[in-house]
């Protein structure tokens, strides 16, 4: 327990020595926000490594040839996440529930195994070198980048975007019904989390020495881990698969003595969560799981009758 | 004319759903639409909004041209919509329902939220205002339930709340499909006088509706579907007394059910029927019976739904259990079965404690339930089920004996054998039901609710058939909500309300007792 105690005894300490660990949790919080928002949306994509990895390569590529800025090696990845994620919304997204979880893994499978393996210009198997990594200074951009988007997603998700994604999300039919066009608001999900995935991959590429294209990074086992960030902390609220990444990262630090087992640890927590809350850590009320109790409630929900 | 459709049709298929039908709806007007199960109503709705292609005909709201849209452009010209069985966002609260209904007359604000400018606040704040004006309009308490998730109100107030979401698309036409189905009269009532509250506005409501009376006393005109075409239109006046319509929809027999259901000529009766109400006489009572229930009270959480409910069957008997929706009917059955245990009381089945037997145990005890909705496997075939049924035994050649005896009990399922269940009408669905409940070997047979939504020719020979199951041997249970019916083929019945057993007596007793009525209205 020498985790919580450093952190709560020396901060300075605790943020010299995890930097590399905070910085991780702040990437894997914008990956996870991406996750949120086709999951709020109604939409069970694994697509997110997909276009992390463009994201990464790209930025990683336009800095290597051309010595771009990194503003713009970082956009050029994010406007690239994003209309790939249009050309794959496109035929995909008529697609629901596990069937499009499957043509998502397909993409990002082909993608890495079919793309990214095979061209010479992407390092084929050996991975790419970052000729620029920046690993502890880059956290402050991690930071900041991290409480942007976390703004971006609770204004989201209040106006009628958000309506209208919850609304699918509960039932397709009856969105119809209310003259939300459906097939285009699932798009503008998916396209924003592709572009949110594309922010997430430049960004951890820019702290990493090297681009590694294998499967723990953009392949199933990463979806796997984002799809974990979602059910642990809920997606129900923004703040949700946020918990769930900050809570899923830091697990190895915490659990430092059974690291050999760590993915025990993860899956016996994420077990006990699905059995004893499974709306997520977080649910759907957000921030109120902190509330201090001399806190005044804002909604205050009638038991239900049964 | 607000609405105009030009020779619409639809078929699934061989079936023609929708075959040419034309209609017009007059602009302020309440106009019905109605016609037996399976008739095409619902389809035809699904049509007009944009759920269902058209394959040929065209349809126009005002000068707007409906054919080819995507529902969406329908849902955004003015056409809105409640569904059948309601469609609510379920963990949404109550206000987001009514406030995702605005989404075509607001505009985009996502920029305006981004930047969080003070417009977005007011905006919103109006938003919420107009929402609980809405809910206010439908008759729902905002300042209660504003704040509840959709899907844990009681069933009437989804009913309103989904009318309240239609509402806040503000549609030039509204289409209610069976906004009163599972109520009971007096929540009828309530529905009643809100489709005329929302007209007077000059609102156009197209009303789709079993319920004849409710139809018939709101509607100006009429229309009515048999087999996807339009048979008769008019007045209800008109409509009511067309031999097509009374032969197409009512069945035989029918007129009978119209003048006489619960709480069509209500009022003097009610008052003496307090007097007259005969007090509980255990006396008629069996000395022995094979299913005893004594005190039993079930509650759900904090609601109490049977309340110190006794009552007995003997080998041999029908008995009915009648009561308005809520009532507890299907609790007691439940619990019989061992799906639910009771917080007190006792209910032994020949010697077994139903109170701790687990369900299984139960069922091959010879208590065998047939569920409220049927609950078949509508993705298996006819065959499938039943043979599902007799899966607890191990001598195949027995099994198919048995399947064969049923299928002659039921002679309409074995033509139908290598069907789909799905694709059986409600009444082939409801027989299915028994019959997987007769496999089991039942020494007392469950009925819950076997004639729901069915039209009156089903609802006929599904009580035929029962009556058939009670002449070869077996003794019956039965929950209905609809009274006449079920009094008609009982020995004794029992009238239950608000978790208690308020009458009981024989069935000729009941069923020429005003106190019955009391029951269903709620006094």
């Amino acid at each position: 327990m020498d985790f919580f105690v450093q952190l709560f005894t020396d901060p300075v300490a605790f943020w010299n020595s995890h930097t590399l660990l905070i910085a991780q949790i702040g990437i894997n919080s914008i990956i996870a926000s991406s996750m949120f928002i086709v999951l709020y949306s109604g939409q069970l994509s694994l697509a997110a490594p997909g276009f992390m990895a463009i994201g990464a390569y790209t930025a990683v590529l336009m800095d290597l040839y051309w010595h771009t800025p990194l503003a713009l090696n970082i956009a050029a990845g994010v406007v690239l996440a994003g209309a790939t994620g249009v050309l794959v919304g496109l035929p995909v997204l008529r697609l629901r529930g596990v069937f499009l979880a499957i043509a998502t893994i397909g993409f990002i499978e082909a993608l890495r195994l079919g793309v990214i393996l095979n061209l010479p210009i992407t390092g084929e198997g050996l991975g790419l070198k970052n000729v620029n990594p920046d690993p502890l200074g880059g956290i402050y951009l991690v930071l900041v980048s991290l409480a942007v988007v976390l703004f971006l997603m609770w204004r989201l998700t209040k106006g009628r975007l958000g309506a209208a994604w919850a609304a699918i999300r509960q039932d397709e039919l009856a969105a119809l019904s209310q003259g939300i066009n459906v097939a285009r608001y699932k798009m503008i999900a998916f396209v924003l989390s592709a572009v949110l995935a594309g922010f997430g991959g430049a960004l951890e590429s820019h702290l990493q020495t090297f681009v590694d294209p294998g499967d723990q990074q953009y392949g199933v086992t990463r979806a796997v881990q984002v799809l974990s960030f979602a059910v642990l902390g809920g997606s129900g609220h923004f703040v949700g698969p946020v918990i769930g990444a900050l809570v899923v990262t830091s697990l190895p630090w915490i659990f430092v003595q059974a690291l050999n087992y760590i993915n025990v640890v993860t899956g016996l927590f994420l077990i006990a969560v699905i059995v004893f809350r499974p709306q997520g850590i977080v649910g759907r009320g957000g921030l109120a799981i902190i509330r201090p109790w001399w806190w005044p409630r804002r909604n205050v929900h009638a038991p239900s009758p049964g | 004319m607000l609405l105009r459709l030009d020779n619409v049709q639809r078929h699934f298929g061989g079936v023609h759903a929708v075959d040419g039908v034309s209609l017009e709806v007059e602009q302020g007007s309440i106009h019905g639409l109605i016609g037996p199960n399976g008739a095409g109503k619902t389809t035809l709705v699904n049509v007009i909004t944009g759920y269902v292609p058209f394959q040929s005909g065209h349809a126009w709201l005002q000068s707007d041209e409906l054919t080819g849209l995507p529902a969406h452009s329908i849902a955004a010209l003015g056409i809105s919509r409640t569904f059948q069985n309601i469609r609510l966002f379920k963990d949404l609260t109550a206000l987001e329902n009514v406030v995702v209904g605005m989404h075509t007359r607001r505009r985009d604000d996502t920029l305006a939220q981004i930047a969080t400018l003070p417009m977005f606040r007011r905006d919103q704040r109006s938003r919420t205002d107009d929402a609980r004006a809405l809910m206010e309009t439908v008759g729902l308490a905002a300042g209660e339930i504003a704040d509840r998730a959709a899907g844990t109100l009681p069933y009437g107030d989804q009913r309103r709340l989904e009318i309240a979401r239609a509402l806040a698309l503000r549609p030039r036409l509204l289409i209610l499909d069976e906004p009163a189905a599972g109520m009971n009269p007096s929540e009828k009532q309530g529905i009643r006088e809100l489709i005329e509250h929302i007209n007077k506005d000059g609102l156009t409501i197209l009303l789709i509706d079993h319920d004849m009376r409710l139809v018939m006393s709101v509607c100006k005109r009429v229309a009515v579907l048999d087999f996807g075409r339009k048979i008769a239109e008019g007045t209800p006046a008109e409509v009511s007394t067309d031999a097509g319509v009374i032969k197409a929809y009512l069945g035989t027999g029918g007129e009978r059910e119209v003048t006489s259901a619960p709480g069509a000529s209500a009022g003097a009766d009610t008052e003496t029927a307090i007097e007259q109400a005969p007090s509980r006489h255990p006396d008629s009572e069996p000395q022995t019976a094979i299913l005893e229930i004594e005190d039993l009270t079930v509650s759900y959480g904090a609601v109490n739904a049977v309340r110190g409910a006794s009552l007995r069957v003997a080998t041999g008997e029908v008995v009915a259990l009648i009561g308005a929706n809520g009532a507890g009917k299907s609790t007691i059955l439940n619990t019989l079965s061992g799906l639910i245990r009771p917080d007190s009381g006792t209910a032994v089945f020949d010697r077994l404690d139903l109170t701790r037997a687990k369900p299984s145990t139960i069922v091959h005890h010879g208590l065998v339930q047939v569920p409220e909705g049927r609950e078949i496997l509508a993705r298996q075939t006819v065959l499938e089920n039943l043979e599902l049924a007799t899966w607890g035994q191990r001598d195949g050649a027995a099994k198919r004996t048995q399947i064969e005896a049923v299928m002659k009990r039921f002679p309409i399922l074995g033509e139908r054998r290598a069907l789909r269940a799905g694709t059986l009408s409600g009444g082939e669905q409801q027989m299915l039901a028994i019959a997987r409940g007769l496999l089991a070997r039942p020494r007392l047979l469950l009925l819950d609710e076997p004639s729901l939504g069915l039209a009156p020719q089903m609802v006929d020979e599904v009580f035929k058939a029962i009556q058939e199951i009670h002449d070869e041997g077996t003794t019956i249970l039965l929950v209905e909500q609809n009274a006449l019916r079920a009094l008609e083929i009982a020995d004794r019945a029992y009238v239950l309300e608000t978790g208690q057993i308020r009458l009981t007596g024989t069935g000729d007793d009941l069923l020429h007792n005003p106190a019955v009525r009391r029951a269903y209205l709620g006094g």
